[in-house]
């Protein structure tokens, strides 16, 4: 029950109580960007919490190992570069030897592996001491809360675009900044930071 | 290149497409760090020098290299480059390095840098690649630059860490959300320039409010079938909707020029009054309707095709009408010479 408990409170804290998008702006281009194409977001969002869920539980693994666990954050960030690296080099193998996939699914790969996002977990698991369950729920929260992001923003957007009453100057991408400028701060607001003095 | 096609790339670089106001990319590092002059100068400059180390190799090397494989060169080639800089900045700017945090290394995988390498680098020569780098970095950090002093003005008081006595402060701008608002400002700004400069440029490439209509409908089967290109990379092969819109557009207004152009050519043709001028249009237009009739009626209509026994069918039908017809003729003329004969007798 305890190793659930981690998990999910795991997620929740990258996915509300930490928004890595909207409070942290990680992968906050590719959200922004797949808002406004998201007949992609299903596997753009399968791709980019396998990743984020694969790399983080590796690296925390790694990082039991007493001298990596001694190294300073400069080479653990090498570390989880190489990480990254090895598993899109793996995936990419499987999916070429496997013979099947669009080169659509090839492209998609790779957009999802390399993106702050992703890179930011690990990151995240190494300063807040995470443990093998939490990683997991961190990596999996990544993914969930790039889907709201997209969803929010995507939704907000189409709402923009509706909206008649609108300057010609702030419509289109000038409103998105805005928009998901607002989003932020409600999401800021959950996290209990205090904005006003 | 000319002077004048370098000028050209510049500027649409800065303005038309600047990456970051218009087409949305390299956002993170911005809306995250930005929050003073300190701090974006040094953002600024970090992005320009791997931008263009980063062109300029894929320009060299990758050029034959497969898609999937180099969307991971470009990131060992951030590595190579944020990594030395981490080396430095730990040493001698140790303040900078404990603001950045994470965001430093995470630079290494910046899209702003991927876009632009397969967009541009992958396909010209080291010059443009080059010329690209320069121009959107310059862009992209004259934008950090100036959003990094607006916060840094309106939320700590200060510019380039000397205070100013600002009656009031909004530490809110120093958090993601200041970060965005301002952004989301200076897009609006910068818009509405170019939509008095150049009217015929549509700065807001990334976001094709055509796709948001139709966004969200449609099966699962159809999502997956959809191609993916984020970034607009393969524009040429599949046209978005944006450049279709545009082309239709384009179309259009060549038609009207072309029709202006005929009704003005037309008015100087007449020496009549100008009372007369559109009874001529109407005519001409009325004449132009009457041999479009005209081929209409003209052009034989298309047959479907036929099954071989439905032509068989058809022959026989055109055959017995014919026996008929002549039947119909022998009477006649037999009724005719009988009469005749007839008549001559009497």
């Amino acid at each position: 029950m305890s190793i659930f408990l981690k998990l999910i409170s795991a997620a929740l804290y990258v996915m509300i109580f930490q928004n890595l998008i909207f409070n942290g702006g990680y992968g906050i281009s590719e959200a922004v960007r797949m808002s406004a194409k998201p007949r992609q977001l299903v596997p753009m969002a399968i791709f980019i919490t396998y990743f984020s869920t694969i790399v983080s539980t590796v690296c925390v693994l790694l990082d039991k190992v007493a001298f990596i666990h001694g190294l300073n954050e400069m080479l653990h960030a090498i570390l989880f570069m190489g990480v990254l690296l090895v598993v899109y080099v793996l995936t990419m193998a499987v999916v070429l030897i496997y013979g099947k996939v669009s080169p659509r699914t090839v492209r998609r790969i790779g957009i999802a592996a390399f993106n702050t996002l992703v890179l930011a977990v690990p990151f995240i698991n190494y300063r807040s001491a995470f443990s093998v369950v939490e990683a997991i729920g961190a990596g999996l929260g990544a993914g969930i809360a790039y889907v709201i992001a997209v969803l929010l923003i995507n939704n907000g957007l189409k709402r923009l675009d509706m909206n008649k009453t609108i300057p010609a100057c702030f419509k289109g991408t000038p409103a998105m900044f805005i928009y998901t400028a607002i989003l932020s701060l409600a999401f800021i607001g959950i996290s209990g930071s205090s904005i006003f003095i | 290149m000319s002077k004048n096609q370098t000028f050209k790339r510049i500027r649409n670089s800065a303005v038309i497409k600047n990456p970051l106001l218009f087409e949305a990319i390299g956002l993170c590092p911005v809306v995250a760090i930005a929050t003073s002059l300190r701090l974006s100068i040094f953002l600024a400059v970090v992005t320009a020098i791997e931008m263009i180390v980063c062109e300029v190799l894929a320009s060299l090397l990758l050029k034959n290299v497969r898609r999937y494989w180099r969307v991971m060169l470009y990131a060992i080639f951030g590595v190579a480059v944020i990594f030395p800089i981490m080396i430095l900045v730990n040493r001698f700017f140790p303040d900078i390095s404990i603001n950045f945090g994470i965001y430093l290394p995470l630079m290494a995988v910046n899209s702003l840098i991927a876009l632009h390498c397969e967009r541009v680098a992958v396909k010209n020569n080291v010059k443009d690649s080059f010329i690209d780098a320069a121009s959107a970095s310059l862009s992209y950090g004259a934008v950090t630059i100036l959003v990094g002093f607006l916060r840094e003005l309106f939320a700590n008081g200060s510019i380039a860490d000397i205070s100013i006595n600002m009656p009031v402060k909004f530490p809110a701008l120093a958090t993601p959300f200041g970060g965005l608002l301002i952004i989301g400002f200076l897009a609006a700004g910068l818009k509405a320039f170019v939509m008095a400069k150049y009217p015929d440029k549509s700065p807001d490439r990334a976001f094709d409010t055509s796709e948001i209509r139709r966004s969200l409908r449609g099966s699962l089967k159809e999502l997956m079938k959809d191609d993916f290109d984020p970034y607009g990379e393969g524009a040429n092969e599949t046209e978005s909707a944006f450049i279709r819109v545009r082309k239709e557009r384009k179309l259009k207004a060549e038609e009207t020029q072309f029709n202006t152009k005929e009704v003005t050519d037309i008015s100087e043709t007449t020496v009549q009054t100008t009372t007369e001028k559109p009874e001529k249009i109407k005519k001409e237009k009325k004449k132009k309707e009457k041999t479009s009739k005209l081929k209409k009626q003209t052009e034989t209509p298309r047959r479907e095709p036929r099954t071989r026994n439905e032509n068989e069918r058809t022959y026989l039908d055109d055959f017995s009408d014919m026996l008929t017809e002549l039947e119909e003729y022998k009477n006649r003329t037999d009724t005719e010479t009988e009469k005749t004969d007839g008549g001559d007798e009497e």
